[in-house]
């Protein structure tokens, strides 16, 4: 049965202007606001990088470990009532965990010369396990971790905690620019006691220092 | 001429008053009377005449049949059919005069008048089940009708008695009918199959018992062309359901076709080495055995029963159970009862047999003598050279015992005794009795081999082989010597072989290098932590586990906002700007 082979002028018309109304409406909220991307690796050299310590020394940086939640590019951050919320418009570059590598690798090599690098065996192993991470907007960047130095063929230094906190101003930059700085102390600490067992000094953990 | 005006003709004659109207001319038509509308009900009329005509000439005799009930019968409607044709119908239905029976009138065509003779018998066919067939479900949609099976005899017949069941045999169905005398019926009904070689030839159709004589007679009928099978000497038995049997054999199961377990059945076959007889004639009468067995068992002739005692417990010893001689079956035991012995005080058991001296026919011939006629002195004469009765285990799993004749050599003798008509075979205790009293012997014989004798003459031989082994120390050394030899010998045969067995194992060590090489290559390419194929695997790897990784952020984003999809990310709550300092 064709019945509806002769649709009525008026109700083309309102089906039609339905339709371009949907697509504008649609087309509004198609446009999405931009996503800005953070590194823990800084822009420049931060404050405190020396010419690189001779001879190079090779190491191995292990995975680091970091707790689950963080394991992901977008930014989780805690607001002051405690709770966590994640943020969809700041990411950093790469999930976490390699952030923190690649950041903690760079700055053992500029400022401490050891170098990890495939085809060099290793004389030491650093062992990096970072326990908190937390983004405070407004107050402050905190990084807790604990970390091992072990040499090839010889016995592992104790394990070293340190806590770090950064205080940080308004805005997301802020906060990334707060991690960084925390991540270069920590670097630096290691670094450190690298140096001090690569010397044959007897390593300790070195109290809150730098 | 023209007209300009039209003026009616007689407007020109107006003045003519009440002029005289012209009269018709009748013209009178020559056609006949009768119109042609005429010939329909003529010819309706002449096909009317021509169908009366024809029903008349087609009417057969008129018949009348009586039924017990005209359950199915309907006046008018019901046909009588022979073979499927329908040759009649039923006109009416009453009641006979005493109300006891039906009549049924029925009105037959002129093409089967020949059957309304003498022995015509008419039934009423209705749905019929039963384990032996199905027949007439046609009836359920046709309704009921008359079914008939022609006689030939040539007496015409008006009144008939119906039956209430089809007959089993029809007239003019080819085969042959025969009589079997039966002790019980069974499981069989008519209808019953009859198996031969377990293929249906036939079946049961009817069966009487006589109350006068007390007799059961079972009428088979053999469907053509196998009644050229049953011969005077063929055996029938009753093949019904299951034959079980547990004896001294063991177990036995014989059924014959699926169809017999349920309905019922009877088998028949020649026994082995009958004569080959021209078919028995039509009404025969022969035995229907109970099973098989007792069909086929050969004839052993008269019985002649005998009495034996047993000491001991009988359990095990059934009726009919087998008397054996040197594995032939000469009788069977037909009873079993206590009895108390006087002459030694204490009870037996009394079996009383049957024998069969036919089976011993041969026997009876080749020791023919001037005794031989009598079957009595045959037994006399074998229980004289030590013949006697013993029970045997038949079936250890059962424990049916079967009584076994044998002579026993070593058994005391003891004449035949014949006590009130019945010959006393003397029997000697059974195999577990024997085997007691071996034991027993043997256990004695243990008991009195002098062990302590035989213990002091064995270290007295000891001693003398020391002594002996003394002496003959020189000779020992001599073969120390030789031995010594011997082994020198054998080294030499090494060390020829020595070359050979280094070369074998430099080849060995050959390949066990070129081994070690290929494993230290594999090592290198696949398993170095340097080597191109761990980095590429490692890249491999980390590849997989960003893209899980974005996999997984799609997901949650999706859960959390899943209009995403379409408006993409919602935006950011605003983060507080400052907050309590640590």
């Amino acid at each position: 049965m064709i019945r509806a082979s002769c649709v009525p002028l008026a109700r083309l018309v309102r089906l039609t202007a339905a339709a371009v109304a949907g697509a504008a409406l649609l087309g509004a909220c198609a446009s999405t606001p931009t996503t800005r991307y953070h590194s823990l690796l800084p822009a420049e050299t931060l404050a405190g990088a020396a010419p690189p310590v001779t001879p190079p020394l090779p190491i191995a940086l292990a995975p680091v470990q970091m707790p689950a939640a963080l394991n992901q590019s977008p930014w989780l951050v805690r607001l002051p009532d405690g709770s966590l919320v994640q943020l969809e418009q700041d990411r950093w570059t790469s999930p976490l965990p390699q952030e923190v590598h690649a950041a903690l690798a760079e700055r053992l090599a500029q400022r401490w010369g050891a170098i990890e690098l495939r085809g060099l065996a290793p004389a030491w192993r650093v062992t990096l396990e970072v326990t908190r991470f937390e983004s405070l907007p407004g107050q402050e960047a905190r990084l807790e971790g604990r970390w091992m130095l072990t040499p090839s063929g010889g016995k592992a230094t104790p394990v070293c905690q340190a806590v770090l906190r950064e205080p940080v101003g308004a805005g997301t930059a802020a906060l990334a620019a707060g991690h960084q700085r925390a991540m270069a102390r920590l670097a630096d600490r290691i670094g450190r006691q690298l140096r001090a067992a690569a010397s044959g000094a007897v390593p300790a953990c070195d109290a809150d220092a730098a | 001429m023209t007209e300009p005006d039209a003026t009616p003709p007689n407007a020109a004659a107006p003045a003519e008053p009440a002029a005289a109207l012209p009269e018709p001319r009748v013209i009178r038509s020559k056609r006949p009377r009768l119109s042609l509308v005429w010939l329909v009900p003529l010819l309706a009329l002449a096909i009317g005449a021509a169908m009366v005509v024809h029903s008349i000439l087609k009417t057969g005799p008129r018949i009348e049949i009586e039924f017990r009930t005209a359950e199915g019968l309907e006046a008018g409607k019901t046909e009588v059919r022979y073979k499927e044709v329908v040759i009649g119908r039923v006109q009416s239905v009453t009641l006979h005069d005493d109300r006891q029976r039906v009549i049924a009138v029925v009105q037959l065509d002129r093409s089967a008048a020949g059957l309304a003779v003498e022995d015509t018998s008419f039934w009423v066919v209705r749905p019929r089940v039963g384990l032996a067939g199905v027949s007439g479900i046609s009836t359920l949609l046709s309704g009921a009708y008359i079914g008939v099976d022609a006689g030939q005899s040539s007496a015409a017949r008006s009144q008939f008695v119906g039956l209430e069941t089809a007959p089993y045999v029809l007239r003019g169905e080819p085969g042959e009918v025969f009589i079997l005398r039966a002790r019980d019926l069974g499981s069989l009904d008519i209808g019953s199959p009859i198996y031969y070689r377990r293929a249906r030839v036939g079946r049961v159709v009817g069966y009487k018992l006589d109350a006068a004589t007390d007799e059961l007679t079972v009428k088979v009928f053999i469907e053509a062309p196998y009644p050229r099978l049953v011969t005077p000497h063929t055996r029938f038995w009753n093949a019904s359901g299951i034959d079980l049997s547990i004896d001294a054999n063991g177990l036995t199961l014989n059924t014959q076709a699926v169809a017999s377990m349920l309905a019922g059945g009877v088998a028949f076959e020649q026994p082995e080495g009958s004569p080959r007889d021209p078919p028995a004639a039509g009404g025969s009468a022969f035995t229907l055995f109970a099973d098989r067995k007792t069909a086929l068992a050969p004839d052993f002739g008269t019985a002649m029963p005998v009495r034996l005692v047993f000491d001991g417990s009988l359990r095990g010893l059934s009726v009919g159970a087998p008397i054996d001689f040197l594995g032939q079956e000469i009788g069977q035991v037909r009873d079993t009862s206590l009895t108390f012995d006087a002459g030694r005080q204490r009870y037996a058991v009394q079996v009383l047999a049957d024998l069969y001296p036919a089976r011993l026919a041969q026997l009876r011939a080749q020791r023919s003598g001037a005794a031989a006629s009598s079957d009595l002195a045959l037994l006399q004469r074998l229980v004289d050279n030590g013949l006697r009765a013993q029970l045997r285990t038949g079936n250890l799993i059962t424990g049916q015992l079967f009584i076994a004749m044998d002579f026993h050599p070593k058994a005391r003798a003891e004449p035949l005794v014949v006590r009130g008509g019945l010959p006393t075979l003397p029997t000697v205790p059974g195999a577990l009795l024997e085997l007691q009293s071996q034991v027993g012997e043997i256990v004695a014989k243990v008991a009195r081999v002098p062990f302590d004798e035989i213990g002091s003459a064995l270290a007295d031989a000891l001693r003398q082989a020391d002594s002996t082994m003394k002496d003959l120390s020189p000779e020992a050394r001599k073969a120390l010597g030789e031995t010594q030899r011997t082994l020198g010998a054998a080294r030499e045969a090494i060390a020829q072989l020595a070359p050979e067995a280094q070369r074998t194992l430099v080849e060995v060590q050959r390949a066990v290098t070129s081994l070690q090489q290929a494993i230290d290559r594999l090592d290198r390419n696949l398993l170095d932590e340097h080597g191109p194929t761990q980095q590429e695997l490692a890249q491999s790897l980390a590849e997989v586990q960003r893209a899980a990784q974005s996999l997984r952020q799609l997901g949650d984003l999706l859960q959390r906002h899943p209009e995403s999809l379409l408006r993409g990310a919602p935006a950011d709550p605003a983060l507080p700007q400052t907050g309590r300092s640590p």
